[in-house]
């Protein structure tokens, strides 16, 4: 996978800009100067927690703790999201515990 | 060196244009008007806004007067109260190879950039862009006109990159497309450059030479036909089957004007039904053999990889619409039955729709299909649109558009318009008649590239 970064400007739902660095996918793009969204970002990670959640329900442990790494990329023009390495090993982490 | 002075000449045609929403490049293509990408002005153009060109030191205000949405052409026009600046020169000739020189405001160089780039040539896909290489096309390079160091005009608009990050290159709209698009530019163009001869004096003797009247004008008559000329019929029926929910297919032997009138649809998809660009595919069968590359082709332009996807991605994205366009150069033998079947049974999945385009009538095109088992094309539109000759006023009128701006008389090919025929015959015809003119006459431009 490329490591290539770039810096790129990103507006927030709340209508602020930020600069972020993104790892270069590269891809075919349009090249107008432009903010890019981080809605496609704000999807996946709600994707990603209502998954876990939804296994984590049928487990039903007494507590629950996950630990995943993302960062962000820009493909084609568009901000995504790749699931890294995160502080340990795993790129995602669950811990459950039951009574016992 | 006259190309030091081109390039010079080029900066200062170039604008930088500026959104609320974002930014590109801009170009002046005649007195108070700039060429540039919709997509740079879109964000203007949906919310009523004024767009701000940056020129020469000055802030200007600028309107939207004529657009031509993303995906393609994806061209803006932009108007300018100043008429005190240089225009470029547009031009349709590129060959393979030919070196490409562009200017305008990037992310990283917001004063101004350079970039060098390499013809590789056309692609093979519906917008026809020039394909482009060795040279980082970088975000903000949209709308810069694109010259050809070779002829010493511009060939072309940059609009994409193949990857922001390396030298890979870009895509460019190609100036054909700007000429179909934007009705009296090419006349606009030619009026400007033969009283302000400017750029015509930076070329070189040699480029300057291939554009001297009288030594080497084109035949106007020669040329792909990209006008859309008595064809306001079939255009309707088109849409008024697309509209209904049905499948449709056009019918129409070479040099009928298949290609003007699938330009003209994919133009005006969006506003004549409400459908977004990005649920039509156009497919051309001229490079397709095998369904995996079928697959693969839609696959590519609803934003997939691989051809196993194209299941998840027609959940995920509504496909209205498949172009297949050259569909004589599938395999009517068993060979292509399976890509057939496959075209049929996505209106039973997802609804998709089929755009025929061929030569003959799908029943005929497939008739070693089982009619009554299993010929998935051949009932989907019992009526074809089928491309009848031109009337002999809509040839007169074929004939009068391409001499425009030329200072030539349509009377003269009046005889041959009588008859109804094909554009692409009438068009053959008139070239000869054009040529024995200018043999006979001596004030008729003569030619030396035909």
């Amino acid at each position: 996978m490329s490591t290539r970064t770039e810096l790129v400007p990103v507006k927030l739902p709340n209508g602020a800009t930020l600069h972020v660095e993104a790892v270069a996918l590269g891809g075919e793009e349009d090249v107008a100067l432009g903010l890019l969204s981080f809605d496609e970002v704000s999807e996946t990670l709600a994707g990603i927690a209502d998954a876990i959640n939804g296994a984590i329900q049928k487990a039903k442990p007494k507590k629950a703790s996950v630990e995943l790494g993302l960062e962000l990329a820009v493909e084609s023009g568009k901000l995504t999201t790749l699931l890294v390495k995160g502080s340990g090993k795993a790129n995602l982490k669950i811990t459950l515990e039951w009574e016992g | 060196m006259p190309m030091a002075k081109i390039d010079e000449l080029l900066r200062s045609c170039t604008l930088r244009v500026v959104t609320s929403a974002g930014a590109g490049t801009g170009a002046f293509v005649a007195p108070g008007l700039v060429l540039t990408c919709d997509h740079v002005v879109q964000a203007a153009r949906e919310g009523g806004k004024e767009v701000t060109l940056h020129w020469s030191g000055r802030e200007i205000p600028g309107t939207i007067v004529e657009c031509h949405p993303n995906p393609f052409p994806d061209l803006a026009l932009l108007e300018v109260a100043l008429t005190d600046h240089p225009c470029m020169l547009l031009d349709r000739e590129v060959e393979l190879g030919d070196p490409l020189y562009a200017f305008g405001f990037t992310d990283q160089e917001p004063g101004g950039d350079s970039v060098t780039l390499d013809y590789e040539g056309p692609s093979l896909r519906p917008d026809e862009l020039h394909k482009l290489k060795t040279g980082q096309v970088r975000p903000g390079l949209s709308g810069a006109a694109l010259l050809n160091r070779r002829t010493g005009c511009v060939c072309g608009v940059l609009k994409a990159t193949r990857d922001r990050g390396s030298d890979l290159g870009g895509r460019a709209i190609p100036v054909d497309a700007v000429f179909a698009a934007i009705r009296g530019l090419e006349e606009r163009q030619q009026r400007f450059h033969a009283s302000h001869r400017t750029w015509l004096d930076c070329l070189a003797p040699d480029q300057r030479q291939r554009r001297e009247p009288g030594s080497s004008p084109a035949n106007p008559f020669l040329g792909d036909s990209r006008e859309l000329i008595g064809r306001d019929v079939e255009l309707r029926r088109i849409f008024e089957k697309l509209r209904t929910g049905n499948h449709c297919s056009l019918v129409g032997m070479p040099g009928s004007g298949k290609s003007a009138l699938l330009q003209a649809i994919r133009w005006s998809i969006s506003a004549e039904l409400g459908w977004p660009e990005q649920s039509v595919v156009w497919i051309n069968f001229r490079t397709i053999q095998t369904l995996t590359e079928l697959q693969e082709a839609a696959v590519a332009q609803l934003g997939g990889q691989r051809a196993t996807e194209w299941r998840s991605l027609l959940h995920a994205k509504p496909l209205r619409l498949l172009v297949l366009d050259d569909l004589g150069g599938m395999d009517p033998r068993a060979r292509g039955l399976g890509m057939r079947r496959w075209l049929r049974g996505l209106d039973d999945g997802f609804r998709t729709k089929l755009l025929a385009v061929c030569n003959e009538r799908l029943d005929v095109l497939f008739r070693k299909d089982d009619p009554t088992r299993d010929s998935p094309l051949a009932g989907i539109d019992p009526v074809a649109v089928e491309l009848a000759p031109l009337t002999a006023a809509d040839c007169m009128r074929l004939v009068a558009h391409r001499l425009a701006g030329t200072g030539l008389d349509p009377d003269d090919c009046a005889d041959l318009c009588r008859e109804p025929q094909q554009p692409k015959a009438l068009l053959d015809r008139c070239a000869v008649r054009f040529e024995e003119l200018r043999g006979s006459d001596p004030h008729l431009p003569h030619s030396d590239r035909q």
